[in-house]
């Protein structure tokens, strides 16, 4: 069973994205910022991130930096979920080393399918 | 009686009085004669008293003759040569009678006979002299022979009738020859006299003409110098018309000049009128062709009127009758342009000659000359007034334009075809850190040094555009380039100067400092970035937590469960479109957007379009037909920007069809630009509404309309995209019937 973190501070999409993976049958883990999901990810080593870009404490992007210099964690996938939209966005988030850029809103079974295609894609699944 | 005197006058009269002197120089001699005779008959009478008194009766009757001959000669009787033979015969007759009455031969009248042939000699020609003197030997051969018997003669008396025949001969021949003589001298002394005569009488004449002829180049330079003082045509004409009138001696005379836009004849000068004339003159009811004015300026000719009652030409005035007789008229006149006419009166008839008439029309012409000189002068004095008052307009004009253009806030830049700077105006040198002195007539680049490289070539590139090509004439948006320094922002419009052939003169480049707009702008922009994202993410739970439900995985729930959930779901989608709508559009707005510019091929991009989009099409049960010929050129865009504005109107398309319709999507290259046509066979636009689709917002009022989820901003960022990649966007469509979105895009060229 994949492990998928999941860091969000807005708990209510985060319950929304932890029982979509849960009903997808992935193990879902989550973490409430950057600095929380640096720490879960090098503790868990989960085979997925999913990464809210704005944060407190620490950015996505800067979490997902943090990650990339890490090499237990360097390659696990990370896959950001932002209400920000706009290319330069998305050319900072790919650039800091993310798998993919999900835009929010998003379909719950999407965002699945979505994740199942990615694991599948770097042989994680 | 009459005959016989007309006879005896062609006969014995001439016109010359030749023979009068001669003739009484002879009555004279016999007068004398006959007082001689009278003397010596009757105081030494005959012894016969019979043949005294028939000599008296002879001597009364010759007498009587001369007396009369004298009386005749005193009473202007010029006697002719016939007369003066007939006279001179009775005398040599009478002579004859009397030497044969006072003893013949030996009768010392026979002296008298010299006096004879002295008068012969002086009054006839030699010829007929000699027939004379040839007579006169005959009858006093024949008195000889009466009085003495033939053999007396031929004795000693012979000798002595031989010696006086020779003497009368010899009398004869030198009266003749000193007669012929003084004939010969007094013949040439009258040809010199006649010549002397004929010279002076010439000389005279000459002199004469030459007289005439100064006075009137006089009159004719008095005139001139007169007309030459002033330009005022009233004046110099009432003085030039005085001067001819002292001239030719007439105290009445006017001027008229042709009015050339009525056709009316004008008084312009007159001489003894009672009343002074207006200034410009006063009209008169004669026209072209009426009255002597009129015919003088018909014909074109002078004409004299020598009374004026005979010449039906000169309209009698009833009040001013009686007082001209005499009219001379010429024209003013060069070659066949006539301007009128000079009209000078006398009071006696037959006053005006040749001479007045050709002197007067030398003064017209002068006159003719003032005027059309006068004239000049006014056209070149009005051309120089009006060219004065134009070239003040126009200064004045300047002065304003500089005023407005130094005033207003913009920054203006005029440059020339060669990129040469003409004009900088007060806003411009403060926006770009120049001074006019240093730039003015330098080039462009200096201008703009205190920008970076790629921003002056932007604006290079963008000005000599327009001069280069043809976009000059077919100009129609307005060339946007930003400047940016030191967080200051400008915006660059460029327009050409066109003359009236529509040649390019040069560029003027309007300079507008955006810098507040853009603060503001990129506020609203920030502002709109963060509400977006604030929104999303209640969004994204909404929409979620809905998905969820509806795919079961949190337990069933009722049809109408889902429903309700389902109108959620749509709802929440729609604001989002709304949103990222919203972000685009703020984001154009202040120009935070970036284009990742490259060479483009448009069939691609349009395949990608109708790849994605087919499935939604045939759903929708429409036909899409596609047109992508071959060989298309390449264009210069953001592949994703444009793939957007394509979906946008393809979407719409298919958005505003009925089921059944029929979707075209056409590529073709247009007037060097590649141009992408969406036709639908949908709904339409009313022509009302053609041009507000492309408004924020806007969304036309029709039910397909309302049945369609939009947010009425996809049109507004599609054309917005499109030209800021210097395309165009626009749409012809028809109520009912069906649209077709277009737009355009350079082409790379290879």
């Amino acid at each position: 069973m994949a492990k998928i973190l999941i860091a969000e501070d807005e708990k209510d999409i985060r319950d929304l994205v932890v029982f979509s993976l849960t009903y997808g049958g992935f193990e879902a883990i989550s973490a409430l910022n950057g600095v929380d999901a640096v720490a879960k990810a090098e503790a868990e080593l989960p085979d997925l991130i999913l990464m809210d870009v704005r944060m407190p404490t620490m950015s996505g992007y800067e979490a997902c930096e943090r990650l990339k210099q890490n090499p237990a964690t360097r390659d696990i996938p990370i896959v950001f979920l932002s209400a920000k939209g706009q290319e330069a966005e998305i050319r900072q988030g790919l650039s800091a080393g993310a798998e993919e850029y999900i835009l929010k809103p998003f379909a719950p079974d999407e965002l699945v399918k979505r994740v199942r295609e990615i694991l599948r894609r770097t042989d994680r699944g | 009686m009459q005959r016989v005197r007309a006879w005896f006058r062609s006969k014995f009269t001439q016109e010359e009085d030749t023979y009068v002197f001669s003739e009484r120089a002879a009555i004279t001699v016999r007068l004398a004669a006959v007082a001689l005779g009278f003397l010596v008959n009757n105081v030494s009478p005959h012894p016969v008293a019979a043949v005294v008194r028939t000599a008296n009766v002879l001597i009364a009757t010759f007498a009587l003759i001369n007396v009369a001959a004298t009386v005749a000669l005193w009473r202007g009787f010029r006697p002719s040569q016939a007369y003066c033979s007939l006279m001179t015969l009775v005398d040599i007759v009478a002579l004859s009678i009397a030497i044969y009455v006072s003893d013949g031969l030996t009768s010392t009248y026979y002296v008298l006979y010299f006096l004879i042939i002295l008068s012969v000699a002086i009054r006839f020609p030699v010829r007929l002299g000699w027939w004379f003197i040839v007579l006169i030997c005959g009858l006093y051969v024949a008195v000889a022979r009466v009085s003495l018997d033939s053999s007396y003669i031929l004795s000693g008396p012979l000798k002595a009738l031989l010696a006086r025949l020779f003497a009368f001969a010899a009398a004869g021949v030198f009266g003749g020859m000193l007669a012929d003589r003084e004939r010969v001298e007094r013949k040439r002394r009258e040809v010199l006299e006649e010549d002397l005569r004929r010279h002076s009488e010439e000389l005279a004449r000459a002199n004469r003409e030459l007289t005439k002829e100064r006075d009137r180049v006089r009159i004719l330079l008095n005139i001139t110098s007169e007309l030459t003082t002033s330009l005022d045509l009233d004046r110099t004409l009432n003085r030039a018309l005085a001067l001819i009138n002292q001239a030719v001696g007439v105290k009445q005379g006017s001027i008229l000049l042709l009015d050339p836009e009525t056709g009316d004849l004008v008084y312009r000068a007159a001489l003894g009128r009672a009343e002074a004339l207006p200034r410009g003159g006063k009209h008169t009811s004669f026209r072209y062709g009426e009255g002597l004015a009129g015919w003088v300026l018909q014909h074109n000719e002078p004409a004299i009127i020598t009374g004026i009652d005979q010449d039906e030409r000169w309209v009698v005035d009833p009040k001013k009758k009686g007082q001209s007789q005499s009219v001379l008229a010429v024209p003013l006149s060069t070659g066949d342009d006539v301007l009128g006419v000079m009209l000078l009166f006398h009071s006696e008839p037959n006053y005006f000659t040749a001479e007045h008439q050709e002197l007067v029309m030398a003064a017209a012409h002068q006159i003719t000359v003032m005027i059309k000189n006068t004239e000049l002068y006014r056209l070149i004095r009005n051309q120089a007034e009006r060219l004065g008052t134009m070239l003040r307009t126009q200064r004045a004009d300047a002065s304003q334009r500089l005023a407005i253009l130094e005033s207003i806030t913009d920054g203006v830049v005029v440059t020339d075809v060669e990129s040469k700077i003409v004009a900088v105006n007060r806003s411009a040198q403060q926006f770009l850190g120049v001074s006019e002195d240093e730039v003015v007539g330098q080039d462009v680049r200096n201008l703009y040094r205190n920008f970076p490289a790629d921003v002056t070539d932007a604006v290079v590139e963008a000005a000599s555009q327009l001069v280069a090509t043809d976009a000059a004439r077919s100009y129609s948006p307005r060339t946007e380039v930003l400047l940016e320094r030191d967080k200051r922002v400008l915006s660059a419009y460029f327009a050409p100067i066109l003359d009236e052939e529509t040649e390019c003169q040069g560029v003027v480049t309007v300079l507008r400092d955006i810098t507040r707009e853009r603060e503001i702008a990129q506020a609203k922009s920030e502002f709109v970035s963060i509400v977006a994202h604030e929104l999303r993410t209640p969004m994204t739970s909404i929409k979620g937590y809905a998905d969820l439900i509806l795919s079961g995985a949190a337990g069933s729930v009722s049809e109408t469960q889902m429903q309700f959930l389902r109108v959620i779901r749509t709802n929440v989608e729609r604001l989002a479109a709304l949103v990222g709508d919203l972000l685009d559009i703020s984001r154009i707005e202040a120009g935070r957007v970036k284009f990742d510019i490259r060479p483009l091929r448009m069939d691609e991009v349009a395949r990608e379009v109708v790849d994605s989009l087919q499935g939604e099409i045939v759903r929708r049960n429409l036909e899409l037909e596609v047109d992508i010929p071959t060989h298309l050129p390449q264009v210069q865009g953001d592949r994703n920007r444009i793939v957007q504005v394509l979906t946008n109107l393809v979407s719409n398309a298919y958005k505003y069809t009925p089921p059944g319709g029929r979707i075209t999507l056409a590529l073709h290259r247009a007037n060097g630009e590649l141009q992408v046509d969406v036709s639908d066979t949908g709904i339409g636009i009313a022509p009302t509404d053609s041009d507000r689709v492309f408004e924020r917002f806007y969304r036309a009022d029709h039910d397909l309309v309302r049945q369609q989820t939009g947010t009425g901003l996809g049109l507004p960022i599609a054309k917005s995209i499109v030209e800021m990649h210097g395309g165009r966007m626009w749409v012809r469509s028809e109520l009912g019937k069906g649209s077709t979105f277009s737009f355009s895009l350079p082409v790379v060229e290879t």
